[in-house]
């Protein structure tokens, strides 16, 4: 039965009436804000899930939007071009826009040790690094694959490069030799599909020497001047959520598969357990709980290193008016 | 007398009869019927759990092969389409949309239809050049997959088969065009002479597997599964699963590694069955599980063992019913004989309670003829009706033996007395032989001795009778033991005298008895007649002996009062001692010659000269005694 538009006029007012009195009521206007993330819900964006569930954005005198990513997002596109007020992404790619004169500043960083790693099966025949010449690598694209540019740069390997989508059927099916892989997601995911972990060799990129940073926090650098406050809040409240989420995983786990279920995603809890016992482990890696956030100056420097290299940048990024440290407390 | 049971050692039974009956029957009965529904229970538990175990898996087997049927008439077209378009080539793009909407036409399982090409296949600048023919409300529609976006060379359908040259069968997947369709795509690679064409594929429309799986006949609370390649649940009893776990991720939520195993083993193309624990209820279940051929699936069928089994359990709880209430009703029957038997027990034990209670008359009444019971109580109360017939016998016997005892004491009395005034050779004879005593007359030579009591008549007349009988008896009894020493039988008694026999087998010894006897009488007279001097006139006693051959026995005199027997020697000798007695006065002892003749060596005889003596034809020589010859 269709309504007419009276109605619906007439009921959407009294919605937006009642709202209006019952967000009142704290008598505190919230500052409305909204957070790209990079991919589809998952506990990878736990922290952020909890801070809003928990009402540690509210208590922040923030309302927060939470906009799932996916593989058509670009979140750090999306901020360059004014379609939300965070995001995040990764450190490389950051840098890269950066030095492409998008105005970008790291508010906070999120993963300290990359997860990235190539996957290979046991029996493939390879057995180090050097071995994947002439194989096949399925690699994700744009700066996904810089890592993996620069390994096979630095290693002299000549590697016949497939385009890896998401999914990791083509690893599965031996139609690659090899794939990258998140330590937290995709390395489980097969797990999940039945292969056992003593069949699969990887290769980390953080053991390699090629520790990219991933997620981080973003914003534009009109944002982080002109509203700063609002910036420190939001990145103290969503490193909070982190807290808890890394404290009562359980609970956080209900605020990730509630948006997992509502979005009809083909997830399932443990994968997302798995997801979050990782997410502790990076995002905690050398700066503890209570140093989450920090962009670690070496860090920066190996990035602009191997992005120099790549000539993925004509310059490096400074740090200067780059890493804001924004979690940190003035 | 009989030996006394002695029962106080053994342990009293704790139980009646008829408890103990009824136990020991329905507890024999009950352990009979529930061996019987163990054995039966385990036999078609055993029987069912076969059979299931079949149908199982060819349940899973034969919707495998089913499913598996399915796609290949699916992956057919595409194949067939693949191989020809190898040989002809694409020339253009109007071309293969043609293609697709006749295949489509012809094959109504496949839902869309398309052909995608290497790049630059037609152009050196041209990249991309796919078409993709669908099904759809409207019809058929073909739409262009040249998308640089969507890069459908990256995409999985085109990439792995063109990577491994084989054909493939994509993973399944939500179709949001279709309208979020499960569906899987089949991709043929068309390679000519090593060089990759490009790719055929076909998709079909997976959203009845869930359908499918559950129209399956099942057990109870029984269900079937899908995994795809990745054990991926395509479907499953509880919808969420469905493509979002896969039986690794329920293993590894619920940590069961041996799910995991179970799961591997599956996904790698195996069949078989086992017993799991149900990881959606964690009950006990049988899997059967069958591989869909071609496309790497696992159709799996799992079936409660409660479910399984409950025809077995149905049958049991049935058994279970009916023997209890067969039981009951046994129980029941068997109170009511073992009340039948113990009722009469009860009566006659009440009966012989009352017998040894000295109740002779008792009877057991009310119990039925006919069988053994019946046979013991008429055995009792016949028992009981002999028992006083004999009693009462024994009683009667009691009296007669009492009585007996008084007759025997009585005749022992008069024996006594009697045996003093019977002659010593009667009694011999009736001690030969007491039921038939020989008492005949026989020849015997005796010695016959007549004592008289002189004046008897003129003394009756002057003391009364009482001091005569007195006098009688303290004479006659003065010398009875003289008469007895010297062996003399009293014969016969007159008022005033005696008649003594004497017979010894030595004719000279019973006479010097008779003299020796008489001299002795003779003496104790003398001796009764001074001490009784001054109360009675004294006492005179003649003595007449005589020796010979006489008649000695028995004589019988019948009379109107009856019989009457005497014990006497009848004959001349006798008659002739009775005469010589006669003859003798103040105290003389006369004897007869005979006698006197035989004695004469032992005493002083005087002849006292012949006599005629009446009845007696010839004069008789009679002597007198004088005493005995001085040695």
């Amino acid at each position: 039965m269709k309504k007419t538009g009276f109605t619906r006029g007439c009921l959407a007012a009294w919605l937006v009436a009642a709202l209006l009195l019952v967000s009142a009521l704290p008598a505190m206007a919230l500052d409305k804000v909204s957070l790209q993330l990079q991919w589809v819900h998952q506990a990878q964006f736990a922290g952020f899930y909890v801070a809003q569930d928990q009402g540690l954005y509210r208590q922040a005198g923030l309302e927060v939007e939470i906009r799932p990513g996916g593989p058509d997002i670009n979140p750090l596109h999306n901020l360059a071009s004014l379609g939300c007020d965070f995001a995040t992404g990764w450190l490389s790619e950051a840098m890269v826009l950066r030095a492409k004169e998008v105005p970008l500043v790291n508010l906070a960083q999120l993963i300290q040790r990359s997860a990235l790693v190539l996957v290979t099966f046991n029996n493939s025949g390879i057995n180090k690094i050097e071995d994947l010449n002439n194989h096949r690598v399925g690699l994700w694209r744009n700066q996904f694959s810089v890592p993996t540019h620069a390994l096979f740069a630095r290693n002299k390997i000549r590697a016949k490069e497939i385009a890896q989508r998401t999914s990791m059927a083509p690893f599965l099916s031996r139609a690659v030799d090899a794939a990258m892989a998140m330590l937290y997601n995709e390395y489980h995911s097969l797990y999940q599909a039945g292969v056992d972990l003593d069949q699969i060799k990887i290769f980390s990129f953080a053991d390699m020497g090629l520790n990219f940073p991933e997620d981080g926090l973003y914003a534009l650098e009109d944002t982080w001047n002109e509203r700063r406050d609002v910036c420190r809040r939001f990145v103290a409240a969503s490193l909070e959520g982190w807290r808890r989420a890394f404290a009562q995983k359980d609970q956080a786990l209900v605020s990730v598969m509630k948006r997992v279920n509502e979005a009809h995603l083909a997830s399932n809890r443990p994968h997302q357990r798995w997801m979050l016992h990782s997410m502790k482990e990076i995002y905690t890696h050398r700066v503890g709980l209570d140093k989450m956030g920090h962009l670690s100056p070496d860090d920066l420097k190996q990035v602009n290193l191997v992005l120099l290299e790549q000539g993925f940048i004509p310059s490096p990024v400074e740090a200067e008016g780059f890493a804001v440290q924004a979690w940190q407390k003035k | 007398m009989a030996k006394e049971v002695k029962n106080d050692s053994l342990k009293p039974r704790w139980l009646r009869l008829r408890a103990r009956f009824v136990i020991f029957v329905l507890s024999g009965v009950a352990l009979v019927s529930a061996a019987m529904a163990v054995v039966s229970h385990m036999e078609a538990s055993s029987a069912l759990l076969d059979a299931s175990q079949a149908y199982l898996l060819s349940l899973a087997e034969a919707q495998a092969n089913q499913l598996a049927r399915r796609l290949d008439s699916v992956a057919g077209p595409a194949r067939d389409l693949a191989t020809s378009l190898e040989l002809v080539g694409v020339k253009n793009e109007s071309f293969a949309t043609a293609l697709l909407k006749q295949n489509l036409i012809a094959n109504p399982h496949i839902y869309g239809m398309a052909l995608a090409l290497a790049p630059y296949s037609l152009s050196p600048s041209q990249r991309y050049a796919a078409v993709y023919a669908f099904r759809s409300p409207k019809g058929l529609k073909v739409m262009d997959l040249n998308n640089p976006r969507y890069d459908y060379l990256s995409q999985n359908w085109y990439l792995i088969p063109a990577l491994l040259g084989r054909p493939v069968w994509s993973e399944p997947y939500f179709d949001e065009g279709a309208g979020n369709v499960l569906m899987t795509t089949y991709s043929a690679p068309m390679v000519d002479k090593g060089k990759m064409l490009g790719v055929v594929t076909a998709d079909v429309d997976l959203g009845d597997l869930g359908k499918l799986v559950r129209s399956l006949s099942l057990h109870e609370g029984g269900y079937g599964f899908l995994l795809t390649r990745q054990g991926t649940f395509l479907a499953a009893p509880d919808p969420n699963l469905v493509m979002r776990a896969s039986i690794f991720s329920v293993a590894e939520e619920m940590q069961r590694p041996e799910l995991r195993a179970l799961g591997r083993h599956m996904v790698r193309g195996a069949a078989g069955l086992r017993e799991i624990i149900d990881p959606l209820n964690q009950q006990k279940a049988w899997l059967a599980y069958a591989p869909v051929k071609g496309v790497g699936w696992s159709f799996g069928v799992v079936a409660p063992s409660e479910a399984v089994l409950a025809p077995v359990t149905d049958l049991t709880t049935h058994q279970l019913f009916f023997a209890v209430v067969g039981l009951a009703i046994l129980g029941l029957v068997v109170l009511l004989m073992v009340v039948g038997l113990t009722r009469p027990v009860k009566l006659l034990t009440h009966g012989a309670k009352r017998l040894s209670g000295g109740d002779l008359a008792c009877r057991v009444e009310g119990i039925r003829p006919g069988d053994e019971v019946g046979e013991l109580a008429n055995t009792f109360n016949t028992m009981a009706s002999d028992l006083s017939a004999h009693v009462e016998e024994l009683k009667r016997k009691k009296q007669e033996l009492e009585d007996s005892l008084h007759r025997i004491e009585l005749l022992e009395n008069i024996e006594q007395t009697l045996g003093k005034f019977v002659p010593a050779s009667v009694k011999a004879r009736i001690e030969e032989a007491p039921e038939a005593p020989d008492l005949k007359k026989r020849e015997q030579d005796v010695s016959v001795l007549f004592l008289d009591v002189a004046g008897y008549t003129k003394m009756s007349e002057q003391v009364n009778g009482e001091d005569m009988n007195f006098l009688i008896e303290r004479y006659f009894s003065s010398f009875l033991d003289d008469i007895y020493v010297n062996h003399g039988d009293i014969n016969e008694t007159a008022g005033d005298g005696l008649m003594i026999i004497f017979q010894e087998d030595d004719p000279v010894v019973h006479a010097v008895n008779a003299v020796t006897c008489a001299l002795a009488v003779r003496h104790k007279v003398a001796a009764v007649n001074r001490e009784l001097e001054g109360r009675f006139q004294p006492v005179t006693i003649n003595i007449g002996v005589n020796s010979g051959t006489a008649q000695v026995g028995s004589s019988r005199f019948e009379g109107l009062a009856g019989t009457r027997w005497t014990f006497t020697a009848s004959g001349p000798v006798t008659n002739t001692a009775a005469r010589i007695g006669a003859l003798a006065t103040q105290g003389e002892i006369y004897l007869g010659p005979e006698t006197a003749k035989r004695v004469e060596d032992r005493f002083e005889l005087k002849a006292i000269g012949p006599q005629t003596l009446k009845n007696v034809a010839q004069p008789v020589e009679v002597f007198a005694v004088q005493g005995p010859k001085a040695a």
